[in-house]
């Protein structure tokens, strides 16, 4: 899946979640977005089941910005013949 | 104990005998959700953030896969409302040294089903009140129903300051709950909520037994509502019954105004933040009740007994600020002439400060 739908999904997610933040590759989203544990855990949740992954504990240290959550959902997405 | 002022004389409750740690809790939900949750190790993340330890339910929990309707719950709600209100007035009243015969007032609230005729006015038949019993059922305020509730008798009992009113809230959250849903909000809720009643016997200064108030002296009231804010917290009513809405907003709600709402409020009775020494507060959930500490600047301990009533009950939406209440009068007691105050928040979004005196 290209960056472009994954971020796509990512925003549909943040408005689900009613975070008024414009949400770019490098939006932040502990320092720019706030979001304390509780919403990143909704985050995570709406991403999952959005895009049918599973997050790991490991990938969850790792985000730090929106461009690190695509990267991990590009990890754990099923391979994609078509890009 | 002050005899003659418009106070509290005892608060009863009733918790449904069914209790479960959040632990079986937990595992019920898993099963009933496992596959529509992607990843099923957000469930457990999610109710142990709440902090929360068990909840009462007012029915066993296998009985909640038989409703599978919102009649069926809310026919649920009033068989076991019904019973819970009886005993949590008679628990009140006996508190009170006060008979059935002596309430002149009864205030009703709830978010968590409904009936007509009203809750209280079965309760008329149910503890043999009086006929001429005024009654008054309010429905729709949610958490913020507590201390409303005890604010509206109290503006009751100014008008008429011989009588006796009493606040009953029973809550049901646990009927409510739509299995269906597994948006985040209700994901939260499904770990947070539980079932209780709460009522509260106020007296007015001039009742002619000299009851008094053997709990605080209700001093002053005041409700703020918010404009714009009517989507943060609620329900969306359907013919499947209440869907929570529950924003992540609300902390941020109640950060912006609470402050400025205490020091504005206790400046026109002539206290400031520092007069207060007893808080009684209505839980939320965690993170709202940090923000309320923050905003504040209110050191753990202020709010121990609204943390330990989250832990030990969860949230009873508007009867859980009346159990703090309730923990607060029976154990470790302010002393006398100190100064108190209950706030409660709820959808609107609103809330209700009570000034209380000792």
């Amino acid at each position: 899946m290209k960056e472009e739908r994954i971020l796509d999904g990512i925003r549909q997610a943040v408005r689900e979640l009613e975070v008024p933040y414009p949400v770019e590759l490098d939006t932040h989203v502990l320092n720019d977005m706030e979001l304390d544990s509780l919403q990143l855990i909704a985050l995570v949740v709406e991403v999952e089941n959005r895009f049918r992954v599973c997050l790991e504990p490991e990938d969850e240290a790792r985000i730090a910005t929106i461009g690190d959550l695509v990267k991990v959902i590009r990890q754990r997405l099923p391979e994609d013949p078509h890009g | 104990m002050r005899s003659r002022s418009l106070g509290i004389a005892a608060v009863g409750r009733a918790l449904p005998r069914h209790y479960y740690d959040q632990e079986a809790l937990l595992a019920a939900f898993e099963h009933e959700w496992a596959g529509r949750l992607f990843n099923p190790r957000r469930l457990p993340q999610l109710h142990r953030n709440v902090l929360v330890r068990g909840r009462h339910l007012a029915l066993p929990i296998e009985e909640y896969r038989g409703l599978d309707s919102f009649t069926a719950a809310n026919e649920a709600f009033i068989r076991c409302g019904l019973d819970l209100g009886a005993e949590a007035i008679t628990d009140g009243l006996e508190r009170a040294g006060l008979a059935p015969s002596d309430v002149d007032h009864l205030f009703f609230v709830s978010v968590t089903g409904i009936a007509t005729p009203s809750i209280d006015a079965m309760l008329v038949n149910r503890l043999g009140l009086r006929a001429d019993l005024k009654r008054t059922p309010i429905f729709g305020l949610g958490c913020v129903g507590g201390a409303a509730g005890v604010a509206r008798a109290a503006d009751y009992l100014r008008a008429f300051p011989d009588q006796v009113a009493v606040l009953l809230s029973v809550e049901l959250c646990s009927l409510t709950l739509q299995r269906g849903d597994i948006s985040i909000a209700n994901l939260i809720a499904s770990g947070l909520f539980g079932d209780g009643a709460a009522a509260v016997v106020m007296v007015g200064p001039e009742h002619p037994t000299g009851i008094g108030a053997a709990g605080p002296e209700v001093v002053a009231t005041r409700s703020i509502f918010y404009p714009d804010t009517q989507d943060v917290m609620g329900w969306k009513i359907g013919s499947d019954g209440f869907r929570v809405v529950l924003s992540a907003d609300v902390p941020s709600v109640v950060r912006a105004h609470v402050r400025e709402n205490v020091d504005a409020f206790l400046s026109d009775c002539g206290l400031a933040l520092d007069d207060i020494s007893s808080w009684v507060a209505h839980p939320g959930g965690p993170r709202v009740l940090e923000a309320f500490a923050e905003a504040l600047e209110l050191p753990r301990e202020a709010v121990a007994r609204t943390w330990e009533s989250l832990a030990e009950l969860g949230n009873l939406s508007s009867a859980s600020v009346l159990m703090v209440l309730r923990d607060v009068m029976g154990n470790g007691r302010p002393p006398e002439g100190a100064w108190g105050l209950m706030v409660g928040m709820g959808p609107g979004f609103c809330s209700e400060l009570v000034l209380l005196r000792w």
